[in-house]
């Protein structure tokens, strides 16, 4: 039998040429997530497939690290993102979901990414990162897409890095003029009893912009999505609001909202059946194994209240996501808010993400989606 | 009606009682520090981890399949690892004390 647990596949670039090690099989991605000694992610810009080495010069933090390094790192700011489970926080996301939903079923046509996804993302992120809700014009002012591939009317890539770049830099050197953000609770976090380098606080702000943006849209344009090709999602949701939850974890499955990243194997290893030659890098491809037929019966299928539901959206091992609980929260607050309006969602107008790549998967992801709200 | 004690990371015991649901849920009524159910009870996500003392778990049962696959990786995964949110409350848990696997909330 083969093993389709991985496929190998050469990229180019003008720095050359290298065979890539795509991981798409659950259990193989899973192993290879947790297996830090031998799949590293202690680089600059090469844990994501086209390396981002160029955009910045200084790494992405903890993301960039290994234990133990990353440990007590990690374990440093994990307190700032847990704020996320506390009830003033789920309050505010409630109030900023429930004016984005009061716009969204107004009954105009909307194109919800643009429209809803992109302004919700923005002003729950100055939530989670406590900055003043005006913040969030700033950060629209990105546009769509800021870190993936350059589509029709997007500036250059290097030009969309260096707007990042140039932000956290001014963020974290003005740190003290923005109490209770993350800005300032970098200035004063200390790990292992030093202080943070400038260079770890501007990269635990840009892992945290580029962690939480394009993905946290594709979640909110997927749950719009949901309901507008199947009322029953949406009228069982509002008959059973606890439904969220799992319906939350359902949706992270089938989106993926981050399909992607990468890792470097200093030393030489094994992927799945597939030999990785020292040096050689490996494609994580969480989309592809949220879909492992062995693990999810009817992968393709949406159910929402599917249990167990072992998905790797956020990851595994010590490099799963910081901003999973604010994820979650979002995206059952919305499910439920949405439900609660009792306004049926039609498409307008979508046309799918088309799958290209070796970890992409359809179902929920679009180009462009326009609905209006009846 | 059970009787259910957490201790937490730094040895904190907190002390509820339920009647029904999952050992999870009743985690999150009472506060235990390093429960955080994220995931409602659907297995996807490990942070409602204890371990149950030997001696109980003829009366908790062990872990399943679905649940050793998602722990088998996580810090302290052993022998007594349960999801709390798979573990029913029954009269028979009365006087269970569980330790709480994962960090808490400062």
């Amino acid at each position: 039998m083969t093993d389709l647990s991985t496929v190998t596949i050469r990229r180019s670039d003008e720095e050359g040429e290298e065979d890539v090690v795509f991981v798409r099989g659950f259990r193989a991605l899973k192993v290879a997530l947790n297996d830090w000694r031998t799949f590293s992610s202690d680089t600059l810009g090469m844990n994501v497939v086209t390396p981002q080495h160029k955009t910045r010069a200084f790494k992405q933090y903890p993301f960039e690290l290994d234990p133990p390094a990353h440990t007590a790192f990690r374990a440093a700011i994990d307190p700032f993102f847990k704020r996320a489970l506390t009830a003033d926080y789920a309050a505010a996301i409630a109030r900023q979901v429930s004016d984005a939903v009061d716009g969204l079923v107004s009954g105009a046509p909307v194109e919800v990414m643009p429209g809803f996804s992109l302004p919700l993302q923005g002003r729950a992120l100055t939530t989670l990162l406590g900055m003043p809700e005006t913040e969030a014009e700033v950060w629209e002012g990105w546009g769509l897409n800021v870190f993936g591939a350059r589509r029709p009317g997007d500036p250059p890539v290097q030009d969309r890095a260096d707007a990042l770049v140039d932000y956290v830099a001014r963020m974290t050197d003005s740190a003290a003029d923005h109490p209770g953000s993350l800005f300032d609770a970098l200035s004063r976090i200390t790990v292992e009893g030093r202080p943070l380098t400038r260079d770890e606080r501007m990269g635990v702000a840009h892992i945290s912009f580029a962690g939480g943006r394009d993905t946290v849209i594709s979640l909110l344009t997927g749950i719009v999505a949901l309901y507008a090709q199947d009322p029953a999602a949406m009228a069982a949701v509002r008959a059973d609001p606890a439904l969220a939850q799992s319906a939350t974890e359902e949706l992270l499955r089938v989106i993926s909202p981050l399909r992607l990243l990468a890792r470097t194997c200093p030393h030489g290893g094994q992927a799945g059946d597939t030999p990785v030659a020292p040096g050689q890098r490996i494609g994580l491809c969480y989309g592809r194994a949220n879909r492992a037929p062995a693990v999810f019966d009817a992968p393709d299928s949406i159910r929402l209240d599917r249990r167990p539901n072992p998905h790797l959206a956020f990851g595994s091992g010590p490099h799963a996501c910081l901003g999973n609980a604010h994820a979650r929260l979002l995206g059952r607050t919305v499910l439920t808010a949405i439900a609660a309006r009792g306004r049926m969602i039609e498409v307008v107008e979508a046309v799918p993400e088309p799958e290209t790549g070796p970890s992409d998967v359809q179902g929920l992801r679009f180009e462009r989606l326009v609905v209006r709200a009846r | 009606m059970a009787r259910i004690r957490f201790r937490e990371k730094d040895g904190t015991i907190r002390e509820g009682e339920a009647l029904q649901g999952s050992v999870m849920q009743l985690a999150l009524a009472i506060g235990v520090r390093g429960i955080e159910g994220q995931c409602g009870g659907s297995i996807s996500c490990g942070t409602c981890h204890v371990h149950v003392p030997p001696d109980w778990i003829g009366r908790t049962g062990p872990a399943g399949r679905d649940e050793i696959d998602m722990l088998e990786f996580e810090p302290g995964f052993g022998p007594t690892s349960r999801l709390s949110c798979q573990i029913a409350v029954t009269p028979d848990l009365d006087g269970l004390t569980l330790d709480v696997v994962t960090g808490g909330v400062p």
